[in-house]
C-alpha cells in the first residue's frame, strides 16, 4: 500500500489502538507491532511513527517518559491518557461505520 | 479544543528547541539500538544489523526533518530563519545595504510626508465627539454670514441640534505687566456645546456667558496656556486684562483642539457678545458651524435650511432666497480646501514617482546581486529547496530593506513634523501645522513598505528562482541585453531630472547670495523694529498721534537710542498700498485710462535719519506738520521725474484721485527722497509718496529704534517700559531687527532654493544608486570575459575605463538633456532672480561637473571591484 492520506490518518488510530491493547510502549516496539498486525502489508519507514507520536502528544492523547526496555536499553515510552482512551473509542466507531458503508457499496449485488 | 491545546504546546516548544532536539536524537538512537539488538538476535552480523535498522528507519535526518515540521510552528520558524539569514547578508554588504536603504528612505519619506500633511489637513477629522455630524454652512458660496441672518437660521431650523457662529477678532491679553496680541476667535454661546468639546481644565464658554453685559470670560488654547502660563492650572479662575477690560479665564481647551480653521491656530476664545471686541457683535460677520440632529441626514438638514431661507425671502419680499449650503466640517479652512487638495495631489504624484524610481533602482541593485548569487541559488535548488521557499527567502530580504527604510522615513517625517510645528511663518497670521504621527500615518507607512518590498523585490526574486539548475551551476551568462537597455534609459532620465533641479537650485542659491548685496536704498543696520497695534484700544486718531509723539520723545532722550521713528508698514515686507495721484493742474484721466500706480505710506519725523536714507532736497516732516497744518508730502525721485521732469519738485503740489474721479486735497511737496526698494528686493523703481503720520493716521504701526550700540535688542527694555508707561494695554509684537524683518521679502526665494536643493540632492542620490546598480550588474555578468582579458594581460586601468565609459556615456546623455531643459526652466525663474542671469555660467559649468564626478564615482566602485577579479578563479568559476 502506498503512503496515502488514508494511511496517515489511520496511523494515529493504529498507534492509539496498539497502546490501548499492549499498554505503554516505545516507538520501535509500536512500529514493529503495527507492522506485524498489518500482516507486513504496510511496508513503511519506521521513522514515520515519530512525527505521528509527537502529534498525538501535542493533542494530549498520549504522554511520554523515559524508561528501560525488556532488553535493558533506555527508551522513551508512550502511554495512553484518559482522553486518549476516549479518542480510541470515538475514532474506532467512526472508522467501523465508514468501513461498513464502503463495504456495502462494494458488496456484489 | 484539541487544536488550541496543540497550538499552545507547539508555541511553547518554539522556545525549547535545544532540549527537544537532544531528546529526539536520543530517542532515535534508542530506536536504532533496539532494532539492532533484534537484528543481531535474528542472526545478523553487527554491521548489517545496524545498517538494516537505519534503512528501515528511513534516514535519521529525514525523520528529524519531518519531526521538526510537526513540532513548533514551521512557518514562523522559517520566517525567523530567513530574517536571520537576510540580516547576516545585509550586514556583510554594508555599502549595498546603505545605498538601498537610503534610496528607499527618500521614496518612502516623500510619500509618508505627503500623506501625513494630507492627514493633518484633510483626512483627520476634528478632534470632537461624532465629527461626522458636524457641518459648516455657506451662504451663497461664502463663509461670512451677517449675524442677524445667523440668528434667524439658528432659531428657525428643525434639523440641527445646534448652530454656532464664530469669527476671528483682534485681542490683546495682559497679565503681569506685559500686553501681547493673541490669535482669538469670538464664538456664540452654542459653539462648544455644538462641537461637543469638553474643557481639559475648568469649563468652556456656555450660553450664559454670551449675553450683552455678562462678565468677560476667556478660554485659552492648550498651547497658549503652556506657552504663556507654563501650564499652571491656577490661572483658571484668575483675572486677565483683555483689550483693557477685566476678563476671567474659565477654562483650557483640550490639547488636540486648535480651532475650526486650521492651519490658522487659535490662542483664545471669547464669547461673541464679550465686551471690548471690535467690530461690535451685530456688525461682525460670522462663520457658521452646526451639528445635525441624531437620526437626521445631511440631505434632510439641507432641505430644512433651504426651507428657512425661502421663508426668509418671502418675509422680506425678495424673489430669490439665499443659498445656504451645508457641507461636512473638516479641519481645513474651507477657502483653502481646493488649493490644498490640488497641492497635495501634485505632491503625491511627485512622491509616487520618486518612490517608483527608487524601486526600479533597487530592483536593479538586487538583480545585480542575484546575478552574483546564481551559483548559490542553483546549489540550493539542486539540493531540493522549493521555489516558493526560495522566493520567500529573497522577498524576506526585500522586506527587511524596506522595513529599515520605513523606520528611517518615520524618523525623518517625525522630525519634519516637529520642525513644521515650530516654524512660525513671518506673514502676520498665526499659522502652525500640526503634523501628527498617528496610527493612520503608521498604518500607511507599514503598508507602503510592504508594497515597496514586493514592488522592487518580487521581479528579481522570481527571476532568480526561475534559474535552470544546470545552466546556473555551469554559470552561463544570462541574457540581460533588453533588460539593461530600459534601465539605462531610466537612469538617463534621472540624470536629466537631477541636472534640471540642481541647476535651478544653483541659480536660486546664487541669487539669494546676490540679493543680500543689493543696494536697498536704506540701511537696516542696528535698527530694532516693534509692532505697535492700537486698533484694539478704540482711540480717536488725536489720542493715538499724541501717544506716538510722546513715545518718540521719551525714547529719543534715552542715551542708548540714536534715532527713533514710526512707520505704517515696514519696507520689504511684501505688502504695499498704491493709489492714483495727479500733479496739480493735470486733466482728469479719460474714463478708460489707467494711471500708473503711486505707492505710499505714513511716517513720523525722523524716519529718514533712522534708516540712513538722506533727503536729496527739502526737509523732513516735523511735529508741526499735524492734522491742523497744511497737508504736506515727501516724494521719491521716480515720482518727481514722472511729474516734473528736470524741475525742482519742492513746493510743487499733487493730489490723489479717489473713486468716482473725486480729487483729494492738494498736497505740497516739502522733500525729495532717494529711490529705495519698497515691497520686494527685485522690484523695478516705484513712484512713492510719504505722508506725515499725524496727517494720515494709522492705528497699526511699527516702531523703529536705532541703537547707539551694536546690539539693537538692548534698547528693547527701554521700549517696553516707555510703552507700558503710556498705555499698559498697548500690545507690542513681532519684535525683531530691521535686517530680519526685511528678510521676509526673500522668503519665496529661500523656500524655492531650499526645495529645489533638497529635491536635486535626492534625485542625484537616486541616479547615483542607479548607475552603481547598472555597472555592478555589467561587471557581474561579464566576470568571465573580464577574467580572460586580465589573464591575457589587459591593464586593469583599461578594464575600468571600458566599464565606466558605459555609465559616463548615459550620464553625459542625461546631462545634455538636462541642460536643454534647464535653459527652458530657468527662464521662468527670471522674476525670482537678483544679480544673476538665468543662464549663470558658474552654475551651468559647476553642476554638470558635479554630476559627472558623481556618476564616475558611482560607476568606479563596481568597476574597480572588477579589476580585483582573480583571473584563475574567474575562469574556473564558470
Amino acid at each position: 500500500v502506498a503512503k496515502t492520506d488514508v494511511w496517515q490518518g489511520t496511523l494515529a488510530l493504529m498507534v492509539l489502538r496498539t497502546l490501548e491493547t499492549m499498554g505503554p510502549q516505545h516507538g520501535y516496539g509500536l512500529a514493529r507491532r503495527i507492522e506485524q498486525t498489518s500482516g507486513a502489508q504496510l511496508s513503511v519507514n519506521y521513522g514515520t511513527i515519530y512525527p505521528a507520536l509527537l502529534k498525538l502528544e501535542q493533542e494530549g492523547y498520549v504522554v511520554s517518559e523515559w524508561g528501560t526496555s525488556d532488553t535493558n536499553r533506555r527508551a522513551k515510552f508512550y502511554r495512553l491518557t484518559r482522553s486518549g482512551r476516549r479518542q480510541v473509542a470515538r475514532i474506532a466507531a467512526e472508522w467501523q461505520q465508514t468501513a461498513a458503508i464502503v463495504t456495502r457499496f462494494l458488496a456484489p449485488e | 479544543m484539541k487544536y488550541v491545546r496543540a497550538g499552545l504546546r507547539r508555541f511553547r516548544d518554539l522556545f525549547r528547541t535545544d532540549r527537544l532536539e537532544r531528546d529526539l536524537a536520543d530517542e532515535l538512537e534508542a530506536h536504532l539500538q533496539l532494532h539492532t539488538d533484534d537484528n543481531e538476535r535474528a542472526g545478523m552480523c553487527p554491521d548489517d544489523a545496524r545498517r538494516h535498522a537505519l534503512l528501515s528507519l528511513g534516514g535519521v535526518e529525514s525523520v528529524k526533518e519531518h519531526y521538526r515540521d510537526q513540532r513548533g510552528i514551521p512557518m514562523l520558524e522559517v520566517i525567523l530563519k530567513d530574517l536571520g539569514f537576510g540580516l547576516r547578508l545585509l550586514r556583510k554588504q554594508p555599502a549595498f545595504t546603505f545605498g538601498a536603504v537610503a534610496t528607499l528612505t527618500i521614496g518612502v519619506a516623500a510619500n509618508v510626508l505627503v500623506f501625513s500633511i494630507a492627514n493633518a489637513l484633510v483626512i483627520r477629522p476634528l478632534p470632537i465627539s461624532d465629527p461626522g455630524q458636524v457641518v459648516r454652512a455657506y451662504v451663497d458660496g461664502y463663509s461670512n454670514t451677517p449675524y442677524s441672518d445667523y440668528v434667524d437660521y439658528r432659531d428657525r431650523n428643525q434639523t440641527l441640534s445646534g448652530l454656532a457662529a464664530f469669527a476671528n477678532v483682534p485681542l490683546v491679553v495682559r497679565r503681569d505687566g506685559a500686553a501681547e496680541p493673541v490669535s482669538a476667535t469670538a464664538v456664540s454661546g452654542e459653539y462648544f456645546e455644538t462641537l461637543g468639546l469638553p474643557a481639559s481644565v475648568g469649563r468652556m464658554i456656555v450660553q450664559e456667558d454670551d449675553r450683552a453685559g455678562a462678565p468677560g470670560v476667556v478660554v485659552l488654547s492648550h498651547a497658549y496656556w503652556q506657552r504663556r502660563f507654563s501650564a499652571d492650572s491656577g490661572i483658571v479662575g484668575q483675572s486677565v486684562v483683555v483689550n483693557g477690560w477685566p476678563f476671567t479665564v474659565v477654562g483650557i481647551a483640550p490639547a488636540a483642539f486648535v480651532g475650526t480653521q486650521a492651519p490658522l491656530v487659535v490662542d483664545a476664545w471669547v464669547p461673541w457678545h464679550a465686551p471690548s471686541l471690535t467690530p461690535a457683535p451685530e456688525n461682525r460677520s460670522a462663520h457658521l458651524i452646526g451639528r445635525i440632529r441624531p437620526g437626521a441626514s445631511l440631505a434632510q438638514a439641507q432641505m430644512d435650511v433651504a426651507h428657512v431661507a425661502a421663508q426668509r425671502a418671502q418675509r422680506a419680499g425678495r424673489d430669490r432666497a439665499q443659498q445656504l449650503v451645508l457641507s461636512p466640517a473638516g479641519t481645513l479652512l474651507p477657502q483653502m480646501a481646493s488649493q490644498v487638495n490640488t497641492f497635495l495631489q501634485v505632491m503625491g504624484a511627485v512622491a509616487v514617482l520618486v518612490l517608483l524610481i527608487a524601486c526600479v533602482n533597487i530592483a536593479g541593485l538586487l538583480l545585480a546581486r542575484a546575478e552574483g548569487r546564481r551559483r548559490e541559488i542553483a546549489v540550493r535548488l539542486a539540493l531540493g529547496a522549493g521555489r516558493r521557499r526560495l522566493i520567500g527567502q529573497l522577498l524576506t530580504e526585500s522586506v527587511l530593506l524596506s522595513s529599515f527604510a520605513a523606520l528611517a522615513a518615520s524618523i525623518v517625517v517625525i522630525t519634519v513634523g516637529r520642525l513644521l510645528a515650530r516654524v512660525s511663518l513671518p506673514i502676520g497670521e498665526p499659522v502652525a501645522l500640526d503634523v501628527p504621527f498617528d496610527w493612520r500615518v503608521m498604518a500607511f507607512t507599514l503598508g507602503l513598505s510592504v508594497l515597496t518590498a514586493v514592488l522592487f523585490g518580487l521581479a528579481p526574486a522570481v527571476q532568480a528562482s526561475g534559474l535552470r539548475v544546470v545552466s546556473g551551476l555551469r554559470g552561463g551568462a544570462g541574457a540581460g541585453g533588453q533588460r539593461t537597455r530600459l534601465r539605462r534609459a531610466l537612469i538617463t532620465l534621472q540624470v536629466a531630472i537631477s541636472t534640471v533641479l540642481l541647476i535651478g537650485a544653483g541659480v536660486l542659491v546664487r541669487s539669494l547670495v546676490e540679493a543680500r548685496r543689493l543696494d536697498l536704498g536704506f540701511s537696516t543696520q542696528d535698527v530694532l523694529t516693534v509692532n505697535l497695534d492700537l486698533s484694539t484700544r478704540s482711540y480717536a486718531p488725536g489720542r493715538g498721534i499724541e501717544l506716538f509723539h510722546r513715545l518718540r520723545g521719551q525714547l529719543a532722550r534715552d542715551p542708548q537710542v540714536s534715532a527713533v521713528s514710526i512707520v505704517g508698514t515696514l519696507p520689504l515686507t511684501v505688502s504695499s498700498q498704491a493709489f492714483a495721484f495727479l500733479k496739480e493742474g493735470a486733466a482728469r484721466p479719460a474714463p478708460n485710462e489707467r494711471l500708473p500706480p503711486v505707492f505710499f505710506d505714513s511716517i513720523s519725523p525722523g524716519y529718514f535719519r533712522t534708516v540712513e536714507m538722506p533727503l536729496v532736497l527739502g526737509r523732513d516732516f516735523t511735529p508741526a506738520d499735524d492734522a491742523g497744518a497744511p497737508p504736506v508730502v515727501i516724494v521719491n525721485q521716480t515720482l518727481a521725474d514722472r511729474f516734473w521732469p528736470g524741475e525742482n519738485p519742492i513746493g510743487k503740489r499733487l493730489q490723489s484721485l479717489a473713486a468716482r474721479n473725486a480729487f483729494g486735497p492738494l498736497l505740497e511737496v516739502v522733500g525729495l527722497a532717494r529711490n529705495a526698494k519698497y515691497a520686494t528686493v527685485g522690484e523695478a523703481p516705484k513712484a512713492f509718496v510719504y505722508f506725515p503720520l499725524a496727517q494720515q493716521y494709522k492705528s497699526r504701526v511699527t516702531l523703529l529704534v536705532k541703537a547707539t550700540g551694536r546690539d539693537s535688542t538692548a534698547v528693547l527694555t527701554a521700549v517696553r517700559s516707555a510703552v507700558a508707561a503710556l498705555d499698559p494695554d498697548a500690545p507690542l509684537s513681532r519684535i525683531s531687527t530691521l535686517h530680519q524683518a526685511t528678510g521676509v521679502s526673500l522668503l519665496p526665494l529661500r523656500v524655492a532654493a531650499g526645495l529645489t536643493t533638497g529635491l536635486g540632492i535626492a534625485a542625484l542620490v537616486l541616479a547615483a544608486v542607479g548607475i552603481y546598480g547598472v555597472t555592478a550588474f555589467l561587471v557581474r555578468q561579464r566576470t568571465r570575459e573580464l577574467g580572460i582579458r586580465l589573464a591575457l594581460g589587459a591593464a586593469p586601468s583599461r578594464v575600468v575605463r571600458a566599464l565606466t565609459r558605459e555609465s559616463l556615456w548615459f550620464t553625459t546623455m542625461g546631462i545634455g538633456l538636462g541642460l536643454v531643459a534647464s535653459l527652458a526652466a530657468t527662464s521662468f525663474l527670471g522674476s525670482f532672480l537678483y544679480g544673476v542671469t538665468p543662464t549663470d555660467p558658474v552654475v551651468f559649468v559647476a553642476i554638470p561637473a558635479l554630476l559627472i564626478l558623481t556618476a564616475y564615482a558611482a560607476g568606479r566602485i563596481p568597476a574597480g571591484a572588477a579589476t580585483r577579479i582573480d583571473p584563475i578563479r574567474a575562469l574556473r568559476d564558470e
